[in-house]
């Protein structure tokens, strides 16, 4: 009885609250960005909003399961977990191409895409070892320790690359170094921020004062086999709009002008002139957020990207409260993925960042990447209903 | 720090403040696209997704005089391309698929839809569309990205070739043309234009102003949301001629009978035949007819135009030359009665001067026969010579006026002769032709009019530059005979148009005010107002002694009343009387002499109303063809206006319901002529 009233108590009803606004954003986006688009060149999956419901459904009920469960059992099976998906991560290559892409593996009726896992026991096995090197007496956060960690990280990486998948490679990127600047000492710590306002520093000069040397870079990374041919342009794009706007930059291009046709409350549902026009592609996955901003203007867009800082801060409120080490990995993994993904997937279609093909959590389309953001958001509760409390009875 | 704070908090907070960071500045770009430059993207977004399909206007109807519609538009389908700028249009795989749809050459289709690369966004790449067609690409929209179907107006000929020379046709903008209509007149280049007749003078009335249907289409070019029409498409004003449609198939059916006939009675081969009836009134053509003719419609129909091409580019046929108004011919005796007035005001003949004609006159030495008597009709007065066609009475009157009294008068020698005596008598005659609208631009309405021209020894004589050269030198170089002089008193020494022998004719009627000849009656807007009405034009009035006019106009009356008479085979029994003057030319047609049968007259005599000219190149003697064709010309005008003939005879003012039955209708595209001279 008593778990239940304190559970009850402590649950945190902002950061539900936060999912379930996500969760009306994702059925009137989808609503908005599939509507009278029943041409077949567009693949658009039939009774989308029907099934995100249903995926909806199923990843509240996820997101409850995982916080019911101890997030501490996970330490002992963590290898499994991260085994596991490094063979479902392989065993894609054996599936259809699915634009392009070895991204999913195909049961029947439904479809799988083992990299949104792999993220997640990343994070679980990252957040393990980060741990376990927290509780040594004399914790050592050298060379090596950072060895360990990049090389969990490798394995899911290289795959997820080779798929193709540049973007969620990315975000595994992402979490990992999220995870680090949380874990090293306090030297490398600096010398990563350092390098991080480099890096920014040097990506604004480079695109902004440096486009054409940057383009000649890329082609001769794309000669040399280093990236994909349209992993190169997606880059060339950000860095040159005017590149090629009826071939590569077509998209990128499409995406902003829908954006900015919102202007502040939209064109109204369904009236988006791109993208009742289907112009933007991918409008139901990875450009979902034009939809959005066209059709319910700066008013809307904005709010949902003030409700995501909103569930970023639920997070990192817990992490504050919480002394697990394990679980402040895992939240802070979590934080990382979401952080960067938005990030990257909002700022593609404003040219603020190179577009690569990942999805807008808790919005886009799709049933594992909506189950898996809820489950990590469940790891996240859970360590939270867990926590250690100094309470006077 | 708390005892229940995490250890690290600062770390944690660092990362959030990234994310922060990261998320207000997505805020801001937001708020710099959405807010700061979202006027501009949305304008982009309307011009880009937004098509802008231009609505061609319904062109002008075409009325005959008395209401009858002639041409008006009804809605056919188009096929337009509009460049998408976009990797989903292939047009190259476009042309693959449609190019057997329309069953059209490929690199011709390419070659239209090429033109949205550089130049408008849009063309119309097929136009008429059939049912089948538009339903395939219908069914296979999501297939042809930027295809779209649109309704145009599309120009029917209800009659087809009723008038089709005086109608005329619309087509493409052609090359020569692309300067005038798409730079100048900042037309489109799907619309059609006229490009021959009354669809081409009245091009400016009929064609209206176009519009654009404005819908937003997806990236597929599929419409998906209608704004409607901005600006609504302006129709084209309406024509209304002069041309009176029942006569106008009358004359059409008349000619083909005669034809017909002669060929038959007297095994003729004529190729050509024109008719043209003028409102004596008002100048204003009720009737023109070049036969054989075409149908307009075959223009509007590429499949129809295939299958008629040999035929309307048949170089002795040629269907498409309004002869009526571009071909100049030998008038030969048409012109007696202008020529015996010349006389008669030059001095050189009294109304009551008589010429002897022995059978033939004696023009310097060579012997010219008289055509209608070999034998000679005797003593002969102007009055006489124009009722029978005394070409001896003319022949000694034109060399009269030319100061030759049977040698070179007195103290002048032969060469000084015939550039200055010689010259004064020839341009005496040409100048009262070209008074009366002979050798000159009528100035019809009508697009292409070619002016006949005089001539001396076959070569074209500048009456102009002769008359300029006789008052400022005193003589004139032409290197002609004597024998010139008779030539053209008898018609061999120049070349009209049918049109400026009916206006010559018709300033007869008139006393001598010379009118223009018209098409148009007026053209009225789509609601009804009358924007122009056409005023008679009097390009002259003639200063003529009354009392010579009488001569040649009673002359004229004897060709078809008296029984001497050239005309009165076919007139002696008309309820009506008519004035006019027959020819009959001689021609080479290929290696064959044959004659050019000519009749011009109006009615009644009296109070003229109509007149006519009638040339059948190949139609024998005036009296095998053109006369009897003039006398039926005649008869269904005042069958149709009620006079002269009885209640039982009269006819309506409507295009006969059975034209498309009636071989004027049908023939002249099955015409069993033979294109080939034998």
């Amino acid at each position: 009885m008593e778990t239940i009233r304190r559970n009850i108590r402590e649950f945190d009803f902002t950061l539900v609250g936060a999912l379930v606004g996500l969760a009306v954003y994702s059925c009137f986006a989808l609503l908005a960005a599939t509507y009278g688009k029943t041409f077949t060149s567009d693949q658009v999956p039939t009774h989308v909003l029907t099934k995100q419901l249903i995926f909806e459904a199923a990843g509240f009920i996820a997101l409850a399961a995982t916080a019911a469960f101890d997030y501490r059992s996970l330490r002992k099976v963590h290898w499994y977990l991260y085994g596991a998906s490094l063979v479902l991560l392989a065993a894609v290559f054996g599936m259809h191409a699915v634009n392009g892409a070895h991204s999913w593996i195909q049961l029947g009726p439904l479809s799988f895409q083992p990299s949104e896992f792999a993220k997640l026991t990343l994070i679980i096995s990252v957040a393990h070892y980060m741990a376990s090197v927290d509780e040594q007496e004399f914790p050592d956060y050298g060379l090596k320790q950072a060895l360990v960690i990049f090389g969990l990280w490798v394995p899911p990486f290289v795959l997820t690359l080779k798929e193709p998948a540049l973007g969620q490679a990315l975000v595994m990127f992402a979490i990992v170094m999220t995870m680090y600047v949380v874990f090293t000492k306090r030297v490398y710590f600096v010398l990563l921020t350092v390098a991080l306002f480099a890096l920014v520093i040097f990506l604004a000069v480079v695109a902004l004062r440096f486009p054409d040397q940057a383009k000649t870079a890329l082609t001769a990374l794309v000669h040399h086999g280093v990236l994909q041919k349209f992993q190169a342009e997606r880059i060339i794009t950000w860095l040159d709009p005017n590149y090629d706007p009826t071939g590569a930059g077509w998209a990128v291009h499409q995406a902003q002008v829908a954006v900015g046709s919102g202007e502040v409350f939209g064109e109204g549902l369904f009236n988006g002139i791109e993208t009742r026009g289907s112009w933007v592609p991918n409008q139901w996955t990875d450009y979902i957020f034009t939809a959005i901003a066209e059709e319910f203007g700066f008013v809307a867009s904005s709010g949902l990207i003030v409700l995501f800082l909103l569930l970023v801060y639920r997070l990192v409120r817990i992490a504050g409260m919480v002394q697990d080490p394990f679980a402040t990995y895992i939240i802070v993994g979590v934080v990382g993925m979401f952080g960067f993904q938005v990030f990257q997937n909002i700022g593609m279609t404003m040219y603020l960042s190179p577009s690569t093909g990942i999805t807008l959590p808790f919005i886009s389309y799709g049933g594992t990447s909506l189950v898996a953001n809820y489950i990590a958001v469940g790891l996240a509760v859970s360590a939270a209903l867990r926590r250690k409390k100094l309470r006077f009875h | 720090m708390k005892k229940d704070a995490n250890p690290k908090l600062g770390r944690i907070n660092f990362v959030y403040s990234l994310i922060f960071v990261a998320m207000v500045s997505l805020i801001l770009r937001l708020g710099y696209l959405q807010i700061v430059r979202g006027d501009s993207f949305r304008t982009e977004a309307s011009m880009s997704m937004l098509s802008h399909l231009p609505i061609l206007p319904s062109r002008g109807r075409i009325y005959d005089t008395n209401g009858v519609l002639l041409a008006y538009d009804k809605p056919s389908f188009s096929v337009v391309l509009t460049n998408l700028k976009s990797p989903e249009q292939d047009l190259h795989k476009l042309t693959q698929q449609l190019a057997p749809v329309f069953g059209v050459k490929a690199s011709e289709l390419y070659q239209t839809m090429e033109k949205t690369v550089n130049g408008p966004t849009q063309v119309r790449i097929f136009q008429n569309a059939t049912p089948a067609q538009v339903s395939y690409i219908y069914e296979h929209q999501s297939e042809l990205p930027g295809i779209q179907v649109v309704e145009d107006p599309q120009r029917a000929y209800r009659y087809g070739d009723l008038a089709a020379h005086v109608i005329g046709y619309i087509g493409k903008i052609t090359q020569d043309t692309y300067d005038y209509y798409v730079n100048k007149l900042h037309y489109s280049l799907d619309q059609l234009v006229g490009r021959d007749g009354v669809e081409l003078q009245y091009e400016k009335y009929l064609q209206g102003k176009p519009g654009a249907r404005v819908v937003q289409i997806n990236k597929l070019g599929v419409p998906i949301k209608e704004f409607g029409l901005d600006p609504k498409p302006t129709p084209g004003d309406n024509v209304v001629l002069t041309i009176d449609a029942h006569l106008q198939a009358e004359a059409q059916q008349i000619v083909v009978d005669e034809l017909q006939r002669v060929r038959q009675q007297y095994g003729y081969n004529p190729t050509n035949a024109e008719a043209v009836m003028l409102d004596v009134k008002t100048g204003g053509v009720l009737a023109m007819v070049s036969y054989p003719y075409y149908d307009p419609n075959w223009y509007v129909d590429p499949k129809a135009y295939l299958a008629h091409e040999k035929y309307l580019y048949d170089p002795v046929l040629t269907p498409m030359i309004n002869h009526v108004i571009q071909s100049p011919r030998y008038p030969g005796s048409t012109v007696k009665p202008v020529n015996v007035l010349a006389g008669l005001e030059s001095g050189v003949i009294k109304p009551d001067t008589v010429i002897y004609d022995p059978g033939y006159a004696n023009v310097a030495g060579y012997i010219l026969h008289n055509w209608t008597y070999p034998v000679g009709q005797g003593a002969v007065t102007p009055d006489k010579a124009i009722t029978e066609s005394n070409d001896t009475f003319l022949s000694y009157m034109a060399l009269w006026m030319g100061n030759w009294h049977g040698a070179v008068p007195p103290g002048e020698t032969l060469a000084h002769y015939l550039v200055t005596d010689r010259i004064k008598g020839l341009n005496t005659l040409f100048y009262w032709e070209s008074l009366f609208g002979l050798g000159r631009l009528t100035g019809i309405d009508l697009p292409n009019e070619v002016a006949g021209h005089f001539e001396t020894e076959g070569r074209v004589y500048d009456l102009d530059r002769a008359m300029k050269a006789l008052k400022t030198k005193g003589y004139f170089d032409d290197h002609g005979v004597v024998y010139d002089l008779a030539a053209a008193s008898i018609g061999q020494s120049q070349q009209f148009t049918p049109l400026e022998l009916a206006q010559y004719v018709m300033t007869i009627a008139n006393n001598g005010v010379r009118l223009q000849p018209h098409v148009l009656k007026e053209i009225v807007s789509p609601d009804g107002k009358v924007i122009k009405r056409f005023k008679t034009k009097v390009q002259a009035r003639l200063k003529i002694n009354p009392e010579y006019l009488k001569v040649i106009k009673e002359g004229m009356l004897g060709v078809t009343t008296s029984p001497s008479g050239t005309a009165y085979g076919s007139f002696y029994d008309a309820p009506y009387t008519a004035a006019g003057k027959t020819g009959t030319a001689q021609i080479m047609m290929g290696k064959r002499t044959d004659h050019i049968s000519m009749f011009i007259a109006y009615a009644p005599a009296d109070h003229p109303q109509v007149c006519i000219a009638v040339m059948v190149p190949g139609g024998g003697e005036s009296s095998d063809t053109a006369v009897p064709l003039g006398r039926q010309l005649f008869d269904a005008y005042f069958k149709e206006h009620h006079e002269f003939f009885p209640r039982s005879q009269w006819t309506n003012d409507q295009v006969p319901s059975n034209w498309t039955q009636m071989s004027a209708y049908t023939l002249p595209e099955t015409t069993e002529v033979s294109s080939t001279i034998p």
